[in-house]
Formats: structure tokens, C-alpha cells, sequence
């Protein structure tokens, strides 16, 4: 688990840009927070490094958004409002399996039905502070953290702040 | 003969001459050598069809000539092309075909095909005459006596648009649209005449259902819309008192929406629509909000339309009927998924806005919370820096063990929401010189957004009408989606059954 403190939306923005650069078609990546920490923030800044220039919006209402047109695909979920038979019955697997990267909101509600390989970044308050976070980030295989190694070298200097 | 005392027309549904069946076989009977290929029956049920189209000449008030045709849209085929014996040669035909080429112009068709039997030597050269190109052949496409068909095809080419043609006049009397709508928690079918008066409206609302989870679930919105849909379509047709033989076109939302529950609504319309030969219209539901307001008065273009709902914050500008230009819209949160979102932050049931707006009534905005992208020289939204600012002023006062007046809690938070929403309004009217200021969808039924609205329309805009929907029109419903499309029916938009959800459709 590293972790990466941030003063602000930008910054949130900008890990989130530099993380996509490491990411490949089928990658998984879940977003845990509560609501107003930036895990839409994130995505906009994940998209920005994946190329796409549409404006990210909220997928709560909708559940899933699609963007195409970046170097990879970016599907933006918000699985908020769904349980797990209701994550099965919108066919997420097949978003997973697919030839874009895959960001899922409240992963932790629809556990039974998330891939088996996927990199886990939750959002919490950095002492109390209204706009700081940390930003706690995994990826849960070797293979994953490998690739990952060289984000990491990039923000380590601030994990040892925290 | 005198030639100027052919009548050619377009035989209407509603106002076929009696006997249509009986007529027409006759008239076949002396001109086809094998025999008319159709019996009585076969031209009475054929031409009552609701694709089927028969063009008919007279002679003083005799039928000497007619064509029938299956027209849909980009396509048709012409299925019989017949001119009585006595009046061969004399350019019937062609007055026939004149008249199928503007018809089929007029409703946006741009290829006619036929087939003919390989030998009629006659009928081919008439084809060709009449711009028509073979394109292949049918082996043994004949019986009695067995017989290749030759393929031909005559491409129509479309003049420029221009004013309503006798075809759109006709096509206006009276008609009627069942209209399905089931993109999100509510399955409501309605039927709609002419765009504008609601002969019914039937809404089946799920929010019970929905509060103890605190949203729409998608799985649980698509059961009950399976549940309802039939039940519900009876009793809009039961409500209007007319059944399904005087509905002229079937209309389903196809996007934006969830897309189980967008699936349901769109195939029960093409069950419908196949059932019943009607044709299929598919209107998307931003559209459908912003014609919410067509049935209360007609709207007035060039119009300017707030659509605020759960999941929609967009300025559009029409220009004309079915005309959409979005010229803002949110860059995060919509603002009633905003509400939603802070309502579950202090605590009021699901849906949020509702709750909030009465609750901001009995309060004052003290908190003065940020807004949003107010004085960026656009027309976009944001409410995600509000929430996050009201989020964190709930927080820390929780922190810190402090009281906060949730009625001036709402009221803060629905006057930032608000002020955003009308000065951008406002200012786009002014910059884009609208006659009508439209509010549509569930949002619109927020009181504060509308007093405000009123009041700053009648100060700060001269020229400008604002139209708000009555507050039942306000939420989701079918009869805004029959408003909507009766602008698609006036131009022949209609679709097959191919048609699929469309969750993510925007506006275009």
C-alpha cells in the first residue's frame, strides 16, 4: 500500500493523470470514498492523461458513462445505488474484459462481482483538513505493482512525509 | 379526354371509398393477362395496412388507374402499378408515377424498388421511361407460369425544403400518439393528439420502492416497468376511450436513461407498433421535457430551455421545432443529483430535492456557499464545489459538536444552486436574443427555481415569455414524449425494429 497526500483538487487531478499513463487496456480501478472526497476529480484527471477531451461527468444517475476517444476507452461507474445482483444484471464483466479501462465508484458495494485483478485507491481526509487527501494505492497482484513502480517513484518522496 | 379532368390523390386512411378492395381487384382483373395477383380480400387487407399506401386516378369520378405501394422510410417498394384497360397509352401511368415520386420525396424516402416479370417487355420499358434501373434478378420469383423477376430500382431525389405540402396537411388531421415512457423510475404511457392535448396520461411512480435504498435501483426500476407496462398502456388507451385502431404512431423513449429500464419501454413499443402496423417513433427525453411545455401553450421560437433533472443540468437553444443546440451544460454533478446527494448528507428521504426545497422555504441563506462557475464567461455548470463546501460545513460542525440549522442549511445551498442556474439563464437569453425562456424537466418543479426565474425574466427581459410546465408535467411522464414526438411524426422520422436503448444519447 503506498500512500500519496494531496493539497488539493489539482493535485488530485494531476496523480490521476500520471497513473494513467501506466494503465492498459482492461485495467480495473476501484474508488473508495465518501461523497465529495474526488473520486470524480480523480477520474477527470485520469481521463485527461488517457487523451479524452469530453467533460466527466458524474455517472451516479446513469450508473456507467463511456468515453471514447483517448488512447484507451474510459468507462467512469457509480455503483452507489446497485447491489451485486444488480452489478450482474448490468453486465460489468464485460466492461472489465473489454478493450478500456474500467473506474468503478463504491467498488466495495458489488464485491462478489469485481475482476480479479484491479488497483484499489481510497480517498480519506488529511487531518481534518477541508481540501488535503490521502490517496492510499494498490495494486493487488505482482504484476500490477511492477508496472505501477515507476508512478510510485514519482510521488514516494511524499508518502514519507505522511 | 381531357387530360386536366384526371384526379390523382393520395387515398387517406381515414376517408378510404368504400368497396377500396372490391374497386381495385376489378380493375386488375381486366388489366393482368395472368390474372390479378391479389384476391378481394388480399386488396382490403393489404391497403388498410398502416405502411401501405395507394395512389389512385380518376376519371370523371370513375377509378381508372392506381399504385400501390409499402413505403418505409428511406425506402419503398412499389407492389402494383395498374391503369385500366380503356385508358392505356394515354399517360395515366405517368401522372401516377409523378405523383408517387413527390409523395415519396415528401416523406424523405430516397429509394423505390420493384420487381416485374422478366417477359413483360411493356411494363419494363414503362419502368425505364419513368427513370427506373435494373438491379438484379429473382430466380423463379413467379408461379403461374413460373417466371424470373427482374429487380429495378429508381432513386428519388429530394427537392429543397419548402412549405407544407398537401401530404403534411393531411398527415396533421388529428393524430393521435401512444406514447411510452420508462427511462428511470417511472412507467407512464400516455396518448397525445396533435402534439398538444393530452387525451390521457398514466404515471406509475416506483419511488416507494426506491427510498429504503436511498436511489434508483436499476434491477428493481426494470421489474416493475416489466410489471406495469402492459397494465398501464390499457389504461391510457381506457382513459382517452379509444383503442389501439385510432392510434396513428407509437413513440418510446430511447435514451437518456438506465438501460434495463429504457429496454422495457422500447419493447413493448415495438410489440405494439408490429402488432398494430404502426409506425415507431423514438424520441430521446431531454427532448421530451422541453415539449412538457408545448402542452400547456405552443412554444415560441427562437427558445432558450433550462432542462434541470437528476441527471440532466443542459442550456438549449432551439431554433426551430426539433432543433437542439446545447450551449451549457454541467461539467459534474447534475443539480438534482446535487440535491439528492446533500439530502442524504442531512438525512431527508430519497428523492432529496423535494424535501430540501420545503425545507429552504422556512429558511435564509446563511452560509453563503460558493457559486459555481457564476462569473465564467460561459454558459457550464458546477455543483461539485458546492457539495464538497457544504459537505465539509456539515462535517466540521460535527466535529466539533455544533448545531446547524438544517432549514438554513437548505435554504444556503438552494439559493447558490438557484442564482447559478438563472443568471446563466438570464444571461444566454439576452446574448442569444430567445422570445421564450423554457424550464423543463423534474427540477423544474423546485419552487425556489421557479419564483426565481419568474421574477428575474419579468425584470430583467423585455421581450421574453417564460414557460413553466405545471408540476405534473414537471417529473417523467409519457405525454411529454408524445409532445415531442409528434415534431418527428410531421417528419415521416420513423424507425424499424432495430431500435435499441440508447442510456448515454445526448441531444442533437
Amino acid at each position: 500500500m503506498k500512500k500519496i497526500t494531496v493539497k488539493n483538487e489539482k493535485e488530485t487531478k494531476e496523480i490521476a493523470y500520471h497513473l494513467s499513463l501506466y494503465l492498459k487496456a482492461g485495467d480495473v480501478i476501484l474508488l473508495e470514498g465518501d461523497l465529495g472526497m474526488g473520486k470524480t476529480t480523480f477520474t477527470k484527471g485520469l481521463a485527461s492523461g488517457l487523451g479524452i477531451t469530453r467533460i466527466i461527468k458524474s455517472p451516479t444517475y446513469t450508473i456507467i458513462r463511456e468515453y471514447l476517444g483517448g488512447r484507451l476507452p474510459l468507462y467512469h461507474m457509480d455503483v452507489y445505488r446497485i447491489d451485486e445482483e444488480g452489478a450482474e444484471e448490468l453486465g460489468l464483466e464485460e466492461y472489465f474484459d473489454g478493450d478500456g479501462v474500467s473506474v468503478i465508484e463504491w467498488a466495495s458495494l458489488i464485491e462478489s462481482e469485481l475482476p480479479e485483478k484491479y488497483i484499489s485507491i481510497r480517498f480519506e481526509k488529511f487531518n481534518m483538513d477541508t481540501n488535503m487527501r490521502v490517496l492510499s494505492i494498490e495494486g493487488n497482484t505482482e504484476e500490477l505493482e511492477d508496472r505501477l513502480s515507476g508512478f510510485y517513484q514519482q510521488f514516494i518522496k511524499e508518502e514519507s512525509n505522511d | 379526354m381531357d387530360r386536366s379532368e384526371i384526379i390523382v390523390e393520395l387515398i387517406q386512411k381515414y376517408s378510404s371509398p368504400p368497396n377500396l378492395g372490391e374497386t381495385l381487384f376489378r380493375l386488375t382483373e381486366g388489366s393482368y393477362s395472368t390474372g390479378p395477383p391479389w384476391t378481394v380480400k388480399q386488396f382490403m387487407e393489404v391497403t388498410e395496412q398502416r405502411n401501405i399506401q395507394c395512389i389512385v386516378a380518376y376519371y370523371e369520378n370513375q377509378l381508372i388507374g392506381y399504385a400501390i405501394l409499402s413505403v418505409l422510410p428511406p425506402e419503398a417498394e412499389l407492389y402494383l402499378i395498374v391503369v385500366d384497360k380503356k385508358f392505356k397509352k394515354q399517360g395515366i401511368a405517368t401522372l401516377l408515377f409523378e405523383r408517387i415520386n413527390s409523395y415519396l420525396e415528401h416523406v424523405q424516402v430516397d429509394s423505390l424498388f420493384l420487381e416485374v416479370r422478366k417477359s413483360n417487355e411493356a411494363a419494363i420499358n414503362l419502368y425505364q421511361k419513368n427513370k427506373f434501373e435494373k438491379i438484379g434478378e429473382r430466380k423463379n420469383y413467379y408461379s403461374h407460369p413460373r417466371e424470373d423477376a427482374r429487380v429495378m430500382i429508381k432513386k428519388i431525389e429530394r427537392r429543397k425544403e419548402q412549405g407544407l405540402s398537401t401530404d403534411t396537411r393531411d398527415f396533421m388531421k388529428r393524430v393521435r400518439i401512444l406514447a411510452i415512457e420508462t427511462s428511470c423510475d417511472e412507467t407512464s404511457v400516455a396518448v397525445i393528439e396533435d402534439g398538444e392535448k393530452i387525451l390521457s396520461n398514466v404515471v406509475a411512480s416506483q419511488i416507494k420502492s426506491h427510498q429504503r435504498f436511498g436511489g434508483i435501483v436499476p434491477e428493481i426500476a426494470s421489474r416493475h416497468h416489466v410489471e406495469q407496462i402492459t397494465l398501464i398502456a390499457q389504461e391510457a388507451l381506457n382513459e382517452a376511450n379509444l383503442s389501439i385502431e385510432n392510434i396513428d404512431a407509437v413513440a418510446v423513449t430511447e435514451g437518456p436513461g438506465l438501460v434495463g429500464a429504457l429496454l422495457i419501454g422500447i419493447s413493448a413499443a415495438k410489440a405494439i407498433a408490429f402488432a398494430h402496423g404502426l409506425p415507431l417513433i423514438p424520441v430521446n427525453h431531454i427532448a421530451g421535457h422541453i415539449y412538457a411545455n408545448q402542452l400547456v401553450r405552443p412554444l415560441t421560437f427562437p427558445l432558450l430551455a433550462l432542462v434541470v433533472s437528476g441527471g440532466h443540468t443542459e442550456l438549449v437553444l432551439m431554433q426551430k421545432d426539433g432543433d437542439y443546440h446545447i450551449i451549457g451544460e454541467t461539467r459534474d454533478d447534475a443539480a438534482g443529483e446535487a440535491y439528492d446527494k446533500i439530502g442524504r448528507v442531512i438525512g431527508v428521504p430519497y428523492p432529496g430535492g423535494k424535501h430540501i426545497d420545503e425545507m429552504a422555504q422556512k429558511g435564509e441563506d446563511t452560509f453563503h456557499f460558493p457559486r459555481g462557475m457564476m462569473k465564467e464567461n460561459n454558459y457550464d455548470f458546477s455543483f461539485s464545489g458546492l457539495k464538497s463546501s457544504f459537505i465539509n460545513r456539515v462535517h466540521n460542525a460535527e466535529q466539533k459538536g455544533e448545531e446547524l440549522n438544517k432549514e438554513d442549511l437548505a435554504a444556503s445551498f438552494q439559493a447558490s444552486v438557484v442564482d447559478v442556474l438563472v443568471s446563466k439563464t438570464i444571461r444566454a437569453a439576452k446574448e442569444y436574443g430567445v422570445k421564450e425562456i423554457v424550464l423543463a424537466g423534474g427540477v423544474a418543479a423546485n419552487r425556489g427555481l421557479r419564483n426565481s426565474l419568474s421574477k428575474a425574466v419579468e425584470e430583467q427581459l423585455e421581450n421574453t415569455s417564460l414557460a413553466i410546465p405545471p408540476l405534473a408535467l414537471c417529473g417523467d411522464n409519457a405525454a411529454m414524449i408524445g409532445a415531442a414526438a409528434y415534431v418527428e411524426y410531421k417528419t415521416q422520422h420513423f424507425v424499424d425494429y432495430s431500435l435499441n436503448a440508447k442510456p448515454g444519447l445526448e441531444l442533437s
